[in-house]
């Protein structure tokens, strides 16, 4: 473990991710470097296949990169086996999917505690329930998934991430599956956790009116990034 | 995970799937079922045999005479003419044989047995008193035979209970007259009923002093001229003396016979008879238990079948699970929970099934002998301990497969 400048929750060293398909090497990442600070908000852009959902799995530890380093938190997350790594995903991470990937036979609380389970964590229930309202659901804990709209979904994901107040909350084209309003409702709750909680936020999208309401657009083309914009904060 | 939660999420996992759990349970009931209730069964045949062969008495052993050859042709055991009532009287030697309780030579003929207006075929045994207590004859009214009867060759009769309840019913016959092959012998005394088949075990028959039987009914002498005895029964001191008796016996009979080479008798205790039987019981029992334990392990072939599509089915859910934080061992405990509990309810129902199964099996007959079972808890913790095993076993691999799974792919999964 090595410790990065205080200020950094992320630090990414030339990192490159190569796949093999069949006797093809595909190479996804082709030598990123990113630093992302705590309590930042970041965009991540670009067309499918630039390699920004392969860049998103290594930056959620569901993936390692193939070379370089990557720190969390202080962590060296590059060269962790894969136990290490779901114990980094359970304490440090938070994820929001497209899909929301709720399990369909618990109750919105359960799917809220499901991270607590696995951390072992007291007062799940409670816990649960505390956080679905910060996400503005208090009422709908005891419904599951199909009871709830798509937007409620999405709140209910991001209940879960939120729960094990990780460092870092990491969501993958959270509106991509919702119409414009609720998109909208679901970015204005990204950026009323970010504002007033001071939540570290990185989320991808090739949405360009979403990427807007992020004060940092990175842009990935061909698994490099090609921009590192950071602009005024512009309001939803 | 902590083990309660591996548990909780088994169980809901099971319930939500109902159709699906209950098939695969029933695969484990009707293997532990089955294999429990082969064993049960085994059991208590066992225990039939061993009630069915003591019921002649205790600690019994049987001495008969080896085949007589006749110009080289040897034939039945039991045939021979060599035992004589002066070898029975030989065996109560206290000091020769001092773990011999009693002693009681026997000879067995059929005869016709006709009372009033009625009339029966029937093995007429002559004995002596002592058969009283070795074959645990109990009167039902009058005496038993006496010495007095023996030495005097006495036209008495000891009936047994069907022969009294053909010949007179219900009234007692003691004191009346029975006509054994035209010779009329006094009934002094009725046995209780006993019940049962087997060797030497009916209550079709009439007990005779030995001496009268040989001199008025039939006349086998050896080749001595002394009057021959088909069976002597030896009751030993105690079921530990059995063997010492046996030797002792044999040693008596060896010196009274002059015996250099082979001998001319037969020692058959009841632990032997006993032994036989059950030994032919006890490799049916672990033959038909290979076979109901065949359908036990397709039980378990069955557990990893649904194991292996109900973590297909949720690879998703194992994506999930592992992208909020699941490691490997807690994927892994969590279906190998599954299926330890389906293995470990089945082998529970099971063992209910199987022991329901014996014990209706009770309520028949076969060959007119009811069905003994025996129901342990041995068994029963036997029985369940194989089906979770059986469980851990077939639910290993599925186990490891969901554990071992990419998240990204299974997070891609539809």
């Amino acid at each position: 473990m090595m410790q990065t400048s205080g200020q950094a929750l992320i630090q990414i060293d030339q990192v490159t991710k190569t796949y093999r398909l069949g006797k093809v090497e595909v190479q996804a990442i082709r030598g990123v470097s990113l630093a992302i600070n705590k309590g930042e908000m970041v965009a991540i852009v670009g067309a499918s296949g630039s390699g920004k959902s392969s860049f998103m799995n290594i930056l959620g530890c569901l993936d390692r990169p193939t070379t370089g380093k990557y720190f969390l938190d202080g962590h060296d997350v590059g060269k962790m086996n894969d136990n290490a790594l779901a114990g980094i995903r359970r304490d440090k991470i938070g994820f929001v999917f497209q899909q929301f990937n709720l399990l369909q036979r618990m109750s919105a609380i359960d799917n809220v505690a499901l991270p607590l389970v696995y951390a072992n964590g007291k007062s799940r229930r409670q816990r649960a329930i505390q956080t679905l309202e910060r996400v503005g659901l208090g009422k709908r804990g005891k419904h599951r998934p199909v009871e709830l709209s798509g937007g409620e979904q999405q709140r209910v994901a991001i209940a879960r991430a939120l729960i094990n107040n990780p460092s870092l909350l990491l969501a993958d084209e959270p509106t991509g599956n919702l119409d414009s309003r609720v998109g909208a409702e679901i970015l204005r709750l990204f950026q009323e956790l970010h504002d007033k909680e001071g939540i570290s936020i990185i989320f991808v999208t090739h949405d360009p009116a979403v990427s807007a309401i992020s004060p940092r657009v990175v842009t990935f083309k061909d698994g490099m990034i090609i921009s590192d914009e950071v602009k005024r904060k512009v309001a939803v | 995970m902590s083990p309660i939660e591996s548990l909780r999420l088994a169980f809901w996992a099971l319930v939500s799937n109902k159709l699906r759990t209950i098939l695969t349970l029933l695969g484990i009931v009707i293997g532990v079922g089955a294999v429990i209730a082969v064993m049960a069964i085994g059991k208590g045949t066992n225990q039939s045999i061993e009630d069915q062969i003591t019921r002649v008495g205790t600690n019994l052993i049987f001495v008969r005479p080896q085949a007589q050859t006749n110009q080289g042709v040897r034939g039945q055991v039991g045939t021979g003419q060599t035992l004589t009532l002066q070898d029975a009287y030989a065996l109560e030697d206290q000091y020769l044989a001092p773990d011999v309780h009693s002693v009681a030579p026997e000879v067995n003929t059929f005869a016709q047995a006709r009372a009033s207006n009625q009339n029966v075929f029937a093995r007429v045994t002559g004995t002596t008193p002592s058969y009283e207590g070795i074959r645990d004859a109990t009167l039902a009214d009058g005496r038993f035979i006496e010495d007095q009867d023996v030495t005097s060759r006495s036209l008495v009769a000891v009936l047994g209970s069907n022969i009294s309840q053909t010949l007179y019913g219900d009234i007692s016959p003691v004191g009346q007259f029975i006509i054994i092959n035209n010779r009329q012998f006094q009934i002094i005394g009725v046995l209780k009923a006993k019940g049962g088949t087997g060797q030497g075990v009916t209550d079709d028959f009439i007990i005779a002093p030995i001496t009268t039987v040989q001199t008025r009914l039939i006349s086998q002498r050896t080749a001595q001229g002394t009057e021959s005895v088909q069976n002597i029964n030896v009751k030993a001191v105690s079921n530990k003396t059995i063997e010492a008796a046996k030797a002792q016996v044999t040693d008596i009979l060896r010196e009274r016979h002059k015996i250099t080479t082979t001998d001319d008798f037969l020692l058959t205790s009841q632990e032997d008879l006993i032994q036989a039987r059950q030994e032919v019981n006890d490799v049916l029992t672990v033959f038909l238990g290979a076979i109901a334990g065949i359908s036990l392990l397709v039980g378990g072939i069955g557990i990893m079948n649904i194991m292996l599509v109900s973590v297909t089915e949720r690879t998703r859910e194992i994506g999930i699970r592992k992208a909020v934080g699941a490691k490997r061992r807690d994927i892994l405990s969590q279906f190998l929970t599954e299926a330890t509990l389906v293995s470990f309810g089945g082998g529970g129902i099971g063992v209910a099934a199987g022991w329901g199964a014996s014990k209706l099996l009770e309520n028949l007959t076969l060959n007119n002998q009811p069905i003994e079972t025996i129901f342990t808890a041995n068994i029963a913790g036997l029985a369940v301990g194989v089906s979770v095993a059986i469980g851990l076993f077939f639910g290993i691999y599925p186990a490891l497969r969901a554990s071992r799974m990419d998240p990204i792919e299974a997070l891609r999964h539809t």
